[in-house]
C-alpha cells in the first residue's frame, strides 16, 4: 500500500508541480525553477572585476577552479541598489552560455507550485519588466515573481533594454522638468 | 555497437595515410624506378582500403581499390610512371582528402567521384578480376613447415585435421566478437593450428566475413557445426577434411615485412586529445595548490614543511612539463602538407620553385600545430603567387630561373619562429605607402614619421588589399589580416621584413604552448593584474620627473627613443590606483610589434606561471582581457592581452 501511494506522489510531480527556490530582492519574492539551480553560495569570496563588461556583471569568481560570471539582478533590473548583508547568496544557475552566479539578498525557501497557480506577468511587476518574467504566481497573501533565466541574464539583450533605460530616463526628466 | 567510436580513429589513420599518400606520391615523381616508395604508397592506399570497407564507406573503398589496381600495374612494371599518370593519382589522392572530410561531417554520399575512378581504371586496360580470384585464393590455409610436423603427429595419434570455413551475416557489427565466440567454441573441441586470416587479424575485425580455421580435433566434424551455428550473425559453417599430403606451406617473406611494420607499430599509443586537455587541467589545479601550499609555508615558517613544499614544488614543475611535452607534436606535421602545395601552384603559375623545408622536428603544442596551418598556406600562396617572379623575369634579372621558398622552424626560449622566405621581388616601399594612403588606412603625417618596419606593416591592416589585384604593386595584403589575427589569437606575433628586389620574410613567433604561461603579476589600486612575460621588454623605474608631455602624451626616454607611457588604470577604469602619487613609478616596458610601450602600475608583486582560463561563453571575448587564472589563495585575477588596446 505505503508503496503505491508513493507512486501516485511521484505521478503528481511529474506532471503537474515544479520545485521552486524562492530568494529575496529587497522585499520582492522571485523564484527560479529548480532544475536550472546549481548550488547556492555564500558571498564570502572577493568578486573580481571584469573592466569593460556590462554594468550588472559585478565580475568573476572562483567556483572550485572554475570561473564563474557574477551577475547582480538589482542592477539588472534597474532596482534600487542596497549593500548586501551577510544574508546575501550567490545562485548559481545554467542557461545556455554555461554557468552563471546571482547575486540574491537572501534566499528563501524551496516550495512546489502546481502549475495551474502560475499566470502571466502583467507588464510591469513591482518595477521588474514582463520580458525578464515567465509569470507569476500568489499563495495565499504572497507574491512569488517567477523569472525567465535566459532573458533575465542575456548579456545580449543589454544594449537594447539600456536604451529603453535611458529613453524611460529622459522621459521622466521631462516630465519632472 | 556503435561503429562511431571507432570514427575518430579512423579519421587519425586517414590522416596518416594520406600524408604519406601525398609524400611518397611527390618522390615517385622524381624518381619513378623508386620501388620502395612505390611499395609505401601501395600499402597505403591498401590499408585505407580495408579501413574504409570496415567502416563502411563505400565510395572511399572503391576509389582506394581503383588505385590499389593502378598501383599494382606500376609494381608488376606493367605501367610506368607518367606526367599524367601522377596527375591522376593526385586527383585521387585530393578526392580521399576531400571524402575524409565529408566522412568526418557525416555526408560521404553527397560526393561524386566516379569520374576519378574512370580515370584510374583507364590506366589499367584489363578489368579488376585478378584482384578477387586472388582474394578468394588467399583464404587458402597455409601452414609453416613445423606445424605441418605437428599436424602429421597428431593425425598418427589418430587425431583428425580439419578446416572449418565460417561466413558471418553480411551486416555483423561485432565481428571482433563473433570471431572470438567462434574460436572459443572451436577451442573446447580441438586444437587450432592456424586461421586464414590470422588470429590477430580476425580479433582487430580486419577481415570480410569468411575465414577459415584449421583445427587438429578427435571429436566429428558435425560437433564443430553444431556448436558453431549456434552463435549468433554466423551465416554458413562447413568442415572440410583435407588431404594429408596436400597441405600448403606458407612462403615466410611476407609475414618478415608484416612483422617489421607492427613492431614500430606498438611503440605508441593513440591517445584523444581530450584526455591531454583533462590531464592538462589537473596538472593546472596542482600549480595552483602548490602556490596556495607555499603561502601557507611561508606563514607557518617550519623548515620541515618546507622542505616538503620544495620537494611538491619540483615534482609539479617536472609533472607540468612531462605532461607539455605529450602534447607536443612536430610541425612536421603542418609542413609535410607544401611541398604539394607548392608543386601544384608552381604548376599553375608556370613558376620554378624549389622548396626547402628546415627544423620540422621543431616540437609545438598540438593546439597551435591544428591552428597555424592555414596562415601558413596563406603565406606561402602569397610567397608564390606575388613574390616569385616567372622564370623569364628572373633571368631578366639576373636571378637563377628557379625561384627559392625556405620554410624554417626553430625554437627560442619559450618561443617557436617560423620563418617564410623567398627569393622573390619583395615589396616596393614606395607602393605600399601610395596604396595605404588611397586606402585611407594612414594620414601623411603619421606615414612620414613611420620606419620601414611600420611601412610594412600596414600591409597587415583590414582592407590594405581587398578591393583590387594586388599583383601589381607587389603587395602581398591577401588576407594578411587574417593571418595576423590568428597569429594573435594564439598569443604569437607576426614580423615583416623585405629587401625589393630581393625577397622577403615573414615570420611568426608562437609561444610554446598555450595553457599555462608565464605572467608578471601587478597590483593597481585593490586589483590584481597579470601580464604575460611574452611580449614584455623589460621592468623599469622612473621618477616623476622624468616623465615629459608630447600633445597630452605622457612620454618617457628609455635607451635614448621616445617611449609612450600610459596609465594602465585608463585602460582598465581601474578605480582606486594610486600611481599618480607615488615618486619612483614601476614601469612594464612591453613589446608590440617593434613599438615599445610604458605601462603604470601601483606595483610589481612577482614573476608566476600561470594556468589561462577562459572566462566562458556569457562574458564572451573582451578587448584587453585575454582570459583569468586563480592565484595561490583563491582569488581571480584577470590577464592582460594589451597587443590590441594600448
Amino acid at each position: 500500500m505505503a508503496l503505491k501511494d508513493k507512486d501516485k506522489d511521484k505521478v503528481e510531480v511529474v506532471e503537474e508541480s515544479k520545485q521552486l527556490v524562492i530568494f529575496k530582492l529587497g522585499d520582492e519574492e522571485f523564484g527560479v525553477d529548480i532544475l536550472q539551480v546549481r548550488e547556492i553560495e555564500k558571498l564570502d569570496q572577493p568578486i573580481t572585476r571584469v573592466p569593460k563588461s556590462p554594468a550588472f556583471v559585478e565580475g568573476v569568481i572562483n567556483l572550485r577552479g572554475e570561473i564563474i560570471p557574477i551577475v547582480d539582478l538589482r542592477k539588472r533590473f534597474g532596482l534600487v541598489v542596497r549593500q548586501t548583508s551577510h544574508e546575501a547568496r550567490i545562485i548559481i544557475v545554467d542557461i545556455s552560455d554555461g554557468q552563471v552566479g546571482m547575486v540574491v539578498d537572501s534566499v528563501v525557501e524551496v516550495i512546489r507550485l502546481n502549475a495551474s497557480a502560475i499566470e502571466n506577468a502583467p507588464p510591469i511587476t513591482r518595477g521588474v519588466d514582463a520580458y525578464f518574467l515567465s509569470g507569476v504566481a500568489k499563495i495565499n497573501e504572497r507574491l512569488i515573481i517567477l523569472l525567465n533565466l535566459e532573458r533575465a541574464l542575456s548579456p545580449e539583450e543589454v544594449k537594447e533594454l539600456d536604451a529603453l533605460k535611458a529613453e524611460e530616463q529622459n522621459d521622466q526628466n521631462g516630465r519632472s522638468e | 555497437m556503435e561503429t562511431s567510436q571507432y570514427l575518430s580513429v579512423f579519421m587519425d589513420e586517414c590522416q596518416e595515410h594520406l600524408l604519406t599518400l601525398n609524400q611518397s606520391l611527390l618522390e615517385l615523381e622524381h624518381e619513378p624506378d623508386n620501388d620502395s616508395v612505390l611499395d609505401k604508397i601501395f600499402r597505403a592506399a591498401h590499408t585505407l582500403k580495408g579501413a574504409s570497407a570496415t567502416m563502411g564507406f563505400n565510395k572511399m573503398a572503391n576509389l582506394t581499390h581503383a588505385m590499389e589496381d593502378v598501383l599494382g600495374k606500376l609494381r608488376s612494371k606493367e605501367l610506368t610512371v607518367t606526367p599524367e599518370l601522377m596527375n591522376t593519382l593526385f586527383e585521387a589522392v585530393d578526392s580521399l582528402e576531400i571524402l575524409t572530410a565529408t566522412i568526418s561531417e557525416g555526408k560521404e554520399e553527397d560526393i561524386e567521384i566516379t569520374g576519378t575512378i574512370q580515370d584510374l581504371h583507364r590506366f589499367v586496360s584489363g578489368n579488376i578480376e585478378p584482384v578477387k580470384t586472388e582474394r578468394r585464393q588467399s583464404l587458402q590455409l597455409r601452414y609453416l613447415e613445423t606445424e605441418i610436423e605437428q599436424i602429421k603427429n597428431a593425425v598418427n595419434e589418430g587425431a583428425k585435421i580439419y578446416h572449418i570455413n565460417v561466413e558471418l551475416v553480411e551486416d555483423c557489427l561485432l565481428k571482433g566478437a563473433r570471431v572470438f565466440m567462434v574460436l572459443r567454441e572451436i577451442e573446447k573441441l580441438g586444437t587450432i593450428i592456424r586461421s586464414i586470416p590470422a588470429v590477430k587479424d580476425l580479433e582487430d575485425e580486419n577481415f570480410d566475413t569468411k575465414f577459415v580455421v584449421g583445427v587438429l580435433s578427435n571429436n566429428p566434424p558435425d560437433d564443430f557445426v553444431k556448436n558453431i551455428t549456434n552463435i549468433m550473425d554466423v551465416e554458413k559453417v562447413s568442415v572440410d577434411e583435407p588431404v594429408l599430403n596436400q597441405l600448403q606451406t606458407e612462403k615466410r617473406q611476407d609475414s618478415a615485412v608484416d612483422h617489421a611494420e607492427k613492431k614500430i607499430n606498438t611503440q605508441t599509443v593513440r591517445v584523444e586529445i581530450k584526455k591531454l586537455d583533462d590531464l592538462m587541467n589537473l596538472v593546472g589545479e596542482l600549480v595552483i595548490s602548490r602556490s596556495r601550499l607555499e603561502s601557507i609555508g611561508a606563514m607557518v615558517r617550519s623548515k620541515d614543511l618546507d622542505e616538503v613544499i620544495e620537494q611538491i614544488g619540483r615534482l609539479t614543475i617536472d609533472l607540468r612539463d612531462s605532461v607539455m611535452k605529450s602534447r607536443m607534436i612536430p610541425v612536421e606535421t603542418v609542413f609535410s602538407r607544401f611541398p604539394r602545395l607548392v608543386r601544384d601552384l608552381a604548376k599553375e603559375l608556370n613558376k620554378e620553385i624549389e622548396l626547402e623545408i628546415r627544423g620540422g622536428e621543431t616540437e609545438l603544442d598540438r593546439t597551435v600545430i591544428d591552428e597555424i596551418g592555414d596562415p601558413l598556406v596563406h603565406i606561402i600562396r602569397n610567397a608564390i603567387d606575388h613574390g616569385l617572379e616567372t622564370p623569364e623575369v628572373r633571368e631578366r634579372a639576373g636571378k637563377p630561373r628557379q625561384g627559392k621558398i625556405s620554410l624554417e622552424a626553430r625554437q627560442e626560449g619559450n618561443n617557436v619562429i617560423i620563418t617564410v622566405k623567398d627569393d622573390g621581388k619583395g615589396f616596393e616601399l614606395e607602393k605600399v605607402k601610395e596604396k595605404a594612403l588611397r586606402k585611407g588606412l594612414v594620414t601623411p603625417e603619421a606615414l612620414a614619421e613611420m620606419r620601414e618596419e611600420q611601412i610594412l606593416e600596414l600591409t597587415f591592416l583590414p582592407g590594405f588589399s581587398t578591393a583590387e589585384n594586388v599583383t601589381d604593386i607587389s603587395g602581398r595584403g591577401v588576407g594578411m589580416d587574417v593571418v595576423r589575427d590568428k597569429v594573435n589569437s594564439l598569443g604569437g606575433m607576426v614580423n615583416i621584413t623585405s629587401v625589393y628586389g630581393e625577397g622577403s620574410s615573414i615570420s611568426i613567433r608562437l609561444p610554446l604552448t598555450l595553457a599555462i604561461i608565464q605572467t608578471l603579476v601587478v597590483q593597481l589600486g585593490s586589483e590584481i593584474y597579470a601580464i604575460p612575460s611574452s611580449y614584455i621588454e623589460q621592468i623599469t623605474s622612473l621618477n616623476r620627473n622624468e616623465i615629459k608631455r608630447i600633445r597630452q602624451q605622457e612620454v618617457f626616454m628609455l635607451r635614448g627613443e621616445v617611449v609612450p607611457l600610459i596609465r594602465l588604470q585608463d585602460l582598465l577604469d581601474t578605480p582606486g590606483a594610486k600611481n599618480h602619487a607615488i615618486e619612483e613609478l614601476d614601469v612594464v616596458v612591453l613589446k608590440i610589434g617593434d613599438r615599445l610601450i610604458g605601462c603604470v602600475v601601483d606595483s610589481l608583486l612577482r614573476q608566476q606561471d600561470v594556468v589561462i582560463k577562459s572566462l566562458g561563453g556569457y562574458l564572451g571575448a573582451i578587448k584587453g582581457i585575454a582570459g583569468a587564472t586563480i592565484l595561490g589563495d583563491g582569488r581571480v585575477a584577470l590577464i592582460l592581452d594589451l597587443r590590441e588596446v594600448a
